[in-house]
C-alpha cells in the first residue's frame, strides 16, 4: 500500500494527536489538520489530499455539512468519517451523502487499516 | 445509598486507619503485576512491545495475551505460563491485611460478607433511582460506557457509589466537562472532575504524559466524554440522529444548572479518586 497524503479534520487536539500518531505508525502522511469544517474546506483546496479524516461534532461548521461541501467542491474526494456518533441513522446518512467509510471512536486499528488499504486501491486505479 | 470498594468500606467503619489502608494498596499494587510487567521480568517482551501491545490494546476490546500471540511476540504457551503466574502472585486486599496482622481470616470473612450484603442492597438502590428517572434507560446507558471507556481507554475501573439530587457547587481545582443533546428536549451531561483525575485519564487515552499540559489534557476528557455520549446517545434521539453540541468546560464559580431545573448526579468511584456523572434537564 502506498503512502496517503491525509488531512486530518477534529476540533479535538487530543484526537488529532491520537490520529496523527497513528497513521505516521502506519507510514501515512498528515499534511494538515483543520478545528472545524470552513478550516477543513480551505486546507483541503490548498493541499489537495488523497483522503480527509472527518469528524462529525464540530463548532461553527459540522461534519456532515462540511462532508456535503467537500463534495460538492470536489465529486472524488475520499472522505472517511471518525465519529463518536454510533446511531444506524448517522451511519446510513453519512455513507449515502458519499462518505467512503464510517469509523466509530474509539479508534481501532484494523479499522482504520481497512479503510486506507481499500482508499489506496481505489486511487491506483 | 453508597457504594465502596472494601478498603474504603473498612477504613469508614474504623476497622483500619489510613495508613494501614495505603500500605495495603502499595503491596497491592506490587504483587498485581500485570501480565506485560511479568513477561518483561521474564525476558519474553521488551519493554517496546509490551508497549507496542498496550497501545494496540486500547484501542481494541482484545487482551493483552491474545494481542501478544497475534502481533507474533509470544506463543500461547508463553500466555499460559504467564497467566498462571499471575494468578498465583495476585494478592486480594483482604488477603494482604490478615497478612499484617490487622485482623484474622475470621473476621475477614465477616467483614467481607457484610461489604458484600451492602453492595447488593446499595447496587439494587441505586438501580432503582437510575431507572426511576425520566431518562433512566439512557442514563443507564451512558453509566455503562463510562465503566467500559474508563476500563478501555483510562485503565481505571471504576463503579457507581452514590446517587445525590441537589446542585453541586465546583471546588478549586476541578472543572466540569459538559455537552448538550438534543433528545430533542435539550439534556445537559458531563463529568466533574478533579486535575489529577483529569490528568491521568488524558495521559492514559493519549499515551504520552502530557501532565505539563492542562490544555491538552482537559481536551483529552472531553473528548473521551464526546465519545461516551456518542457511543451512549445512539438509539436515544429523535429520528436517531445524534444531536449533540461540541463539549464545553465549565470552571469554579459557574452555574452549571443553568438554565435546568432538574439535577441528577452520580457519584463514581475509583479505588483512589472520585469523580461526578451529572445528567441534567427541565
Amino acid at each position: 500500500m502506498s503512502s496517503l497524503r491525509v488531512l486530518v479534520v477534529d476540533d479535538s487536539l487530543s484526537m488529532r494527536l491520537v490520529i496523527k500518531q497513528l497513521l505516521s505508525s502506519m507510514g501515512h502522511e498528515v499534511i494538515g489538520e483543520a478545528k472545524d469544517g470552513l478550516e477543513a474546506l480551505k486546507l483541503y483546496m490548498e493541499c489537495k489530499p488523497d483522503v480527509v479524516f472527518l469528524d462529525l461534532v464540530m463548532p461553527v461548521f459540522d461534519g456532515k455539512k462540511t462532508l456535503k461541501k467537500l463534495l460538492q467542491v470536489d465529486e472524488n474526494a475520499l472522505v472517511v468519517i471518525c465519529s463518536s456518533l454510533g446511531s444506524e441513522q448517522d451511519i446510513e446518512y453519512c455513507l449515502r451523502a458519499g462518505a467512503k467509510f464510517y469509523l466509530q471512536k474509539p479508534y481501532e486499528v484494523a479499522g482504520i487499516k481497512t479503510a486506507l488499504n481499500s482508499l489506496s486501491e481505489t486511487l491506483e486505479q | 445509598m453508597s457504594n465502596k470498594f472494601f478498603g474504603q468500606y473498612l477504613l469508614e467503619k474504623g476497622v483500619i486507619s489510613k495508613e494501614q489502608l495505603l500500605t495495603a494498596i502499595d503491596v497491592q499494587q506490587a504483587s498485581n503485576l500485570t501480565l506485560g510487567t511479568i513477561a518483561i521480568n521474564k525476558g519474553y517482551l521488551t519493554e517496546g512491545q509490551a508497549e507496542l501491545i498496550n497501545l494496540e490494546q486500547q484501542r481494541t476490546d482484545q487482551r493483552f495475551g491474545s494481542l501478544a500471540v497475534s502481533m507474533g511476540y509470544l506463543e500461547g504457551k508463553q500466555v499460559s505460563e504467564l497467566f498462571i503466574y499471575q494468578q498465583r502472585k495476585r494478592k486480594f486486599f483482604g488477603e494482604i491485611l490478615v497478612e499484617q496482622q490487622i485482623f484474622d481470616k475470621t473476621v475477614l470473612l465477616e467483614h467481607l460478607e457484610a461489604h458484600a450484603d451492602l453492595k447488593k442492597q446499595s447496587a439494587l438502590m441505586l438501580d432503582g433511582a437510575i431507572y426511576a428517572h425520566q431518562y433512566g434507560k439512557l442514563i443507564a446507558d451512558i453509566i455503562g460506557t463510562t465503566v467500559r471507556l474508563f476500563l478501555r481507554i483510562a485503565k481505571m475501573n471504576i463503579q457507581v457509589s452514590d446517587i445525590i439530587f441537589e446542585p453541586v457547587v465546583l471546588q478549586a481545582k476541578q472543572l466540569a466537562f459538559s455537552q448538550e443533546a438534543e433528545l430533542p428536549e435539550k439534556i445537559k451531561i458531563g463529568y466533574i472532575m478533579g486535575d489529577k483525575l483529569t490528568g491521568a485519564v488524558a495521559n492514559n487515552f493519549l499515551n504520552i504524559d502530557v501532565s505539563d499540559n492542562p490544555e491538552v489534557s482537559q481536551d483529552a476528557v472531553c473528548e473521551f466524554l464526546n465519545m461516551v455520549l456518542g457511543n451512549a446517545l445512539a438509539g436515544h434521539c429523535k429520528n436517531g440522529h445524534t444531536v449533540l453540541a461540541p463539549p464545553a468546560i465549565n470552571e469554579p464559580g459557574s452555574d452549571l444548572k443553568e438554565p435546568y431545573q432538574s439535577v441528577f448526579n452520580i457519584t463514581m468511584v475509583t479505588p483512589e479518586q472520585n469523580f461526578m456523572l451529572f445528567v441534567y434537564n427541565h
